[in-house]
């Protein structure tokens, strides 16, 4: 419209296989009511995170349990594999890169055993979160269902 | 300008949520807000990423300062969220 909203949206891209669920839904005030961002959330069915984007890792957490990019179009994406799973100290995650790391769609950035961290107790279920919303026009998702690592999950739309 | 300092006393360090609603809290006031390390690194306190990317654990000391019109109040709410939570 008259040169305004143009400029071409922003894709990030699921890093995990598994079912797309909204973000209200998930038992953790900390992601369901948006405090760390907008977000929205898969339960995996694979325990292989992936990344989401080009991007660079901001904070690879010592446990393994979260990494924190930001994508070569300015988006600060979290990703937090299961919930109240910092208490697991690492146990069942790998993180394969590190603070700093440049890192393409689809590098492998952690991976976890699902089934050990399930049978502890804890909720796998991943938020993906943008944490500078207020970076941009508008932010959607993907709906609810089944998603594979790569495929569309969050558009953002530029300001 | 305001300056106040917190040891961490959170078992997990200023992990997503602690990181979090310590975002939400600073930003709330409109004062410029910094966060800073004992060993001198300094992130917007307003920008989950920068929070967390610090790696805060349990022990460490953080110095926030405030910058504003409403920095003393900003200090104050922060300080008493900083002791009850984190």
């Amino acid at each position: 419209m008259f040169g305004f909203g143009k400029k071409k949206e922003l894709i990030i891209v699921s890093p995990l296989d598994g079912v797309v669920v909204p973000v209200g839904q998930v038992s953790d005030q900390t992601f369901s009511e948006d405090i760390l961002g907008k977000g929205v959330a898969i339960r995996p069915s694979v325990g292989v995170v992936k990344a989401p984007a080009d991007a660079e890792i901001a904070m690879m957490f010592e446990t393994g349990h979260a990494v924190s990019l930001t994508t070569d179009s300015g988006a600060d994406i979290l990703i937090h594999v299961g919930l109240d799973t910092v208490q697991l100290k690492g146990e069942h995650y790998t993180a394969h890169k590190a603070n700093g790391d440049r890192v393409k769609t689809g590098d492998k950035l952690m991976t976890f055993d699902m089934e050990a961290i399930a049978a502890k107790g804890y909720d796998i279920v991943t938020p993906v979160v943008v944490c500078n919303p207020d970076s941009f026009a508008e932010i959607r998702f993907a709906e609810e269902g089944e998603i594979h690592a790569g495929e569309p999950l969050i558009f953002i739309k530029p300001n | 300008m305001r300056e106040i300092k917190h040891t961490i006393k959170d078992a997990f360090g200023m992990h997503a949520r602690p990181a979090g609603q310590f975002v939400k809290t600073v930003s709330a006031f409109k004062s410029d807000v910094k966060l800073r390390t004992a060993a001198g690194k300094e992130v917007d306190a307003k920008r989950i990423m920068g929070v967390m990317s610090l790696g805060l654990k349990q022990n460490d000391v953080m110095t926030i300062t405030f910058t504003g019109a409403d920095e003393a109040n900003a200090a104050t709410a922060t300080a008493a969220f900083l002791t009850e939570n984190i």
